[in-house]
């Protein structure tokens, strides 16, 4: 096989301890793997909700924190030990949209003055011709015209134009990785599809992959190839968005999935009914085994002790992280 | 809140529209629109002053001293005193210079100015015993009366000037009568006011029992006993005033700048050291230890005072700026310049600078005002430049001359109406710029 | 004036309005408006909208951001800012008009008679103080003070309401998770039991499991209170698990309302279509719909009906006239000419 484009091995992230442990240890990452091929262009989904890590994932991968232990690699080599040569192409190559279509632009300019940090750094274009030119280009991409968004400053444009332009942005650079962190949950449900659209054309005309963060597995179902689930800094569950959405297996996931509101009047929350949780009391148990096993209705006496592994269930790369599927293993 | 029914004569167009206008924009903030016309009022004072008035008059001895300001509350009063001793003068000078062929009375009964009294602070200088005495002088720790003039123009006997610690003045003149007085009194082109003192024993224009002189619009916000004009006084000591705090805040900022960017950005040791020092130094009692360096370092100018607030001015601005830094490097910008692969310098400057200035501008205004309190302290103290009449040494030399008990508000007092015009116009400025920074300060209309 | 412009400056009224005979009327609004004024013009967040609620019921107010649904929620309370401000209709809670109330009145129907969770409650509670000192807060506020042991009962007992253990008596704010702090807002809500409730977005910051906790202890609470509740959002999903009956607004006028299962099942108003359609599923996989958001100027509406720029049936009659809400269905009201 090919060599992948980002992969991610045993990444750990830990947060707070520091000198004479004064804060509070938080794992934020555990032992996490993802591998993105380099052929064809996919969108690989993490999905989790807060707290379970995946926006320290993000901001790994972008190179704005440190993981503890583990690598991450692009390319094969790892974003740690790069060059400035080598750097220099991971940012040109590996690109991202954020959350918040408002604070990622500087109040102070005109919303033309992204494009034009990234054509001045990047080297992109030699004259003031060329460079409008790019920028043009892209925006059509998005649907926008230039003329009537770029002197504007960013309080004047709508929230989904501003988003739009982030994607046009980071478009701009022909990227082959596009780390996308939650780009539609701020935006209203009416452009949510038109950006989630473009994120399809890209992938499929400009073979961009992306790496789309979300809480909502909604969304994440309408694009994504690839799933994995996050549960507190492990992955629960991975595989072919499709097929671990219709058919979950781990508890944690299966849970999730019913309660996702149905928007059918007619079927009210399935599954089991969800005993009154006690959200801060999760956290603090399980420094080692699963950490799901207080609010698992299947919990053995084995989850306390270690971590599970991912077994494989109903093949194709999906697999799940819970004891439960070893015995299947070790039974057949 | 007003609230009218469906029928009442609201139209689908409804309210008037656009109560609110164009004229809405954050930065006309009416706050800091005052506090800048204010303090921009006293710069201003500054530069078209000595187009109009004669800052010479600011030097000591250029003018007559002792006056009040012509719209004070008993100036029409104290004119008309004033006239009325006149008025008794000029009739004795009359009988006087009609019995000049005689040798003057020695005695000086038909004077009524008060007798010589020795005095710490000079006395009065316009209190000068008979003038057959010529040697008698008040001994006068301030150089006299300018205008303690005898009555001979011409240079008459100045061995009998008055013995003073700094040097006497260039126009102590002895009270000493001479035949050529009289005839000069009589041939008029003597002042009557020469005549008058000649009779009344003494040197000097009338002045009523507490030694004050006639009001008069020459000098519009009076005189002090220097013979200082005080408008000439305002005119160029309170620019100066301004100008020292504006040194020591620019450095201050400039420095509080290029620290707090440093140590927000880099963080690590780099952040605690420059934290440490910056709070340390800004425990250190400033006002103690400037009077220290003050008393040592004699010869002390405007710019001198300056640099030596900016030791102590920057610890402020650094702090706040190093806030500031700390949360913007977390904003949703940065890491898109990051990301687009700007360097440090660009984004500290480029990105985050430009957000930061209402911010800065409200810390600078408030560091000018922190300078000026800092100067005229020290200054009041006595710690200030001596040949500059600046808006803290003229208080230092009012309560040297005890013009609060004296009565002479106006010596004191106008460079305080001055430094409260300065400190208020300064105060507005930062308050609103702070509103302009921070939306959130901006308090709603009410409802 | 021609029969148009008179049209346009009637109130827009419930016409043929037959109010399900049993239930009593607990808020009533009528024809009212809401206007913020900018240096270009006013911007009709609220433009003429009139409806009922009834006692026990959970009514979804839904729409698309800018539609006037939060607006809508604090002109009931009386919380519009300025540049805004109530410019015409009337609040009818219990029969006593809102708008006309002041100060001291005011006060004293707030909370006790409608009350209010905030979008981001959790973000009011006081960070420096425990939860019973603020829970007891409000009910001091309004009921004077209270024998500490009788007030402790009561505290105790919303805490169970709500499904919160009791060590959370004596917890601080930033000692709770997001989804702790928003039942404790509930608990704080419905603590002088109020006819009322008006919950703007109460999940929307939760995650999807302690969502569902949270909606559930919502509708718990309907059952064993009798409250009557407001809840408005933009999740259809969530929509048709907590309401009764939903109410659809579009840029500032109300173009629908009608049971959750009707609206669900056979949504009448184009709008409403639109909005059901693009409900994306975990079901089933299909192709992305695509809509614009609001096209026209706020501050400039076209005259006639309000989604004329992106209505599929649009006809001549809804360029000029303003469709009146009418009842078509029993009980389901629609804005529609396509239905006249």
């Amino acid at each position: 096989m090919a060599q992948p484009l980002l992969e991610i091995r045993n990444a750990t992230k830990i947060y707070g301890g520091g000198f004479m442990q004064r804060s509070a240890v938080t794992v934020a990452l555990q032992n996490y793997n993802l591998t993105i091929a380099d052929q064809p262009a996919t969108i690989t989904t993490i999905a989790g909700e807060s707290g379970s890590g995946k926006s320290t994932l993000a901001n790994a991968v972008l190179g704005f924190t440190q993981i503890t232990s583990g690598e991450i690699c692009y390319k094969g080599v790892n974003i740690t030990t790069m060059n400035s040569q080598q750097q220099f192409e991971y940012r040109r190559e590996v690109q991202a949209i954020f959350q918040d279509p408002y604070a990622v632009y500087n109040p102070f300019y005109r919303v033309k003055h992204v494009f034009d940090l990234v054509i001045k750094n990047f080297k992109m274009a030699h004259n003031q011709q060329a460079a409008r030119e790019l920028i043009e280009n892209a925006l059509n991409v998005v649907g926008l015209r230039g003329q009537e968004v770029l002197e504007k400053y960013p309080h004047q444009l709508s929230g989904g134009q501003r988003q739009r332009m982030m994607v046009a942005r980071a478009y701009l650079l022909k990227p082959r990785l596009i780390v996308a962190d939650e780009p539609v949950s701020m935006v209203d449900a009416s452009l949510r599809a038109m950006i989630l659209d473009l994120m399809l054309k890209l992938r499929d005309e400009q073979h961009i992959s992306f790496l789309y963060i979300t809480h909502d597995l909604s969304t994440a179902y309408q694009i994504g190839d690839q799933i994995y689930l996050l549960y507190q800094g492990s992955i629960a569950e991975r595989g072919n968005t499709q097929q671990v959405i219709e058919e979950p297996k781990h508890p944690y996931v299966q849970l999730l999935i019913n309660s996702i509101p149905v928007p059918d009047p007619t079927i009210r929350w399935g599954g089991e009914s969800v005993v009154s949780l006690d959200d801060e009391q999760m956290r603090v148990n399980a420094s080692s085994g699963c950490r799901f096993y207080n609010r698992c209705p299947h919990h053995m006496a084995r989850c306390l002790e270690q971590m599970p592994p991912l077994y494989p269930v109903n093949g194709n790369g999906h697999e799940a992280a819970c004891y439960l599927y070893d015995e299947q293993v070790a039974n057949s | 809140m007003t609230v009218s029914t469906a029928t009442a004569g609201t139209t689908a167009a409804g309210v008037p529209a656009g109560k609110l206008n164009r004229w809405d924009s954050p930065w006309l903030n009416p706050k800091f629109l005052i506090g800048f016309s204010m303090v921009a009022s006293v710069a201003l004072l500054g530069v078209i002053g000595p187009l109009f008035w004669n800052t010479d008059l600011a030097r000591v001895a250029t003018s007559p001293q002792n006056l009040p300001p012509p719209w004070s509350a008993g100036a029409n009063a104290l004119t008309e005193e004033i006239r009325q001793r006149q008025i008794v003068a000029d009739g004795a000078a009359a009988a006087q210079s009609a019995a000049a062929a005689q040798p003057p009375p020695a005695s000086s009964e038909t004077t009524t100015a008060p007798t010589e009294k020795s005095s710490l602070t000079g006395g009065n200088p316009l209190q000068q015993s008979a003038a057959a005495a010529p040697t008698q002088a008040s001994t006068s720790m301030t150089g006299g009366n300018p205008l303690a003039g005898g009555t001979a123009a011409t240079g008459g006997n100045s061995a009998t000037g008055s013995s003073s610690v700094t040097g006497g003045n260039p126009l102590a003149q002895s009270g000493q009568s001479s035949p050529a007085t009289s005839e000069s009194t009589a041939s008029g082109s003597q002042t009557t006011s020469a005549a008058v003192q000649q009779s009344q024993g003494r040197s000097g224009p009338i002045t009523n029992a507490l030694g004050f002189g006639a009001p008069t619009w020459d000098h519009p916000f009076g005189t002090e006993s220097n013979g200082r004009d005080m408008l000439a006084v305002v005119i160029v000591g309170a620019p100066r005033s301004l100008r020292v705090g504006l040194i020591a805040a620019g450095l201050g900022i400039t420095v509080g700048i290029l620290l707090g960017f440093t140590a927000g950005f880099m963080g690590g040791w780099v952040d605690n050291v420059i934290r440490t020092i910056s709070d340390a130094v800004i425990t250190i009692p400033s006002l103690a230890v400037l009077i220290v360096i003050s008393a040592y370092v004699r010869q002390v100018s405007v710019e001198n005072m300056a640099f030596l607030l900016a030791l102590f001015a920057w610890s402020g601005p650094t702090r706040l700026i190093r806030a500031q830094v700390l949360t913007m490097r977390e904003r949703g910008y940065v890491q898109m310049a990051r990301l687009s692969g700007a360097s440090t310098f660009d984004i500290m400057f480029k990105e985050m600078m430009p957000n930061l200035l209402p911010y800065l501008a409200a810390s600078f205004t408030g560091n000018v005002s922190g300078a000026i309190l800092a100067a005229t302290g020290l200054e009041a103290l006595g710690l200030g430049p001596t040949r500059i009449p600046t808006l803290g040494m003229t208080i230092f030399y009012s309560i040297r001359a005890a013009a609060i008990l004296r009565g002479m508000w106006w010596w004191w007092g106008i460079p305080i109406a001055v430094l409260v015009i300065i400190f208020t116009g300064l105060f507005l400025m930062t308050v609103g710029l702070d509103e302009i920074a921070n939306p959130r300060l901006r308090g709603a209309r009410a409802q | 004036m021609t029969v148009s412009q008179q049209l346009e400056n009637q109130p827009m009224g419930v016409v043929n309005m037959v109010p399900p005979a049993k239930r009593q009327v607990v808020l009533d609004v009528r024809n009212l408006k809401v206007y913020y004024e900018t240096p270009t013009g006013n911007v009709r967040a609220v433009d003429d909208i009139s409806f009922q609620i009834y006692e026990g019921e959970i009514v979804g107010l839904v729409g698309e951001s800018g539609c006037g649904k939060t607006t809508t929620a604090m002109a009931i309370l009386r919380l519009v800012q300025p540049p805004g401000q109530i410019v015409g209709g009337q609040i009818l809670l219990n029969g006593v008009d809102m708008t006309s109330l002041d100060g001291r009145d005011l006060r004293a129907v707030r909370w006790s008679n409608l009350a209010l969770i905030p979008q981001g409650a959790m973000n009011s509670l006081n960070p420096i103080m425990r939860v019973h000192d603020q829970i007891a807060d409000v009910i001091e506020a309004h009921e004077g003070k209270q024998p500490r042991q009788v007030l402790k009962e009561r505290i105790l007992t919303l805490l169970r309401l709500v499904g919160l253990p009791t060590r959370v008596y004596e917890m601080y704010p930033h000692e709770l998770s997001g989804g702790m702090k928003q039942r404790v807002c509930i608990a704080m809500a419905v603590a002088l039991n109020p006819p009322l409730v008006i919950a703007d977005e109460p999940t929307s910051a939760l995650d999807v499991i302690v969502q569902r906790v949270v909606a559930q202890n919502l509708l718990d609470i309907k059952e064993r209170l009798g409250v009557s509740m407001i809840i408005i959002g933009h999740d259809m999903g969530l929509m048709a698990q907590l309401a009764d009956r939903v109410a659809v607004m579009y840029a500032g006028h109300m173009i629908e309302i009608a049971p959750v299962q009707q609206l669900y099942a056979a949504p009448m108003h184009p709008y409403t279509q639109l909005l059901i359609e693009s409900i994306p599923s975990i079901k089933t996989r299909k192709p992305l719909k695509i809509t614009e958001g609001i096209t026209h100027d706020l501050r400039n509406p076209p005259p006639g009906c309000i989604f004329q720029g992106r209505c599929p049936h649009v006809m001549e009659i809804c360029r000029q006239v303003r469709p009146p809400l009418t009842e078509h269905q029993p009980s389901q009201q629609v804005a529609c000419h396509l239905y006249e």
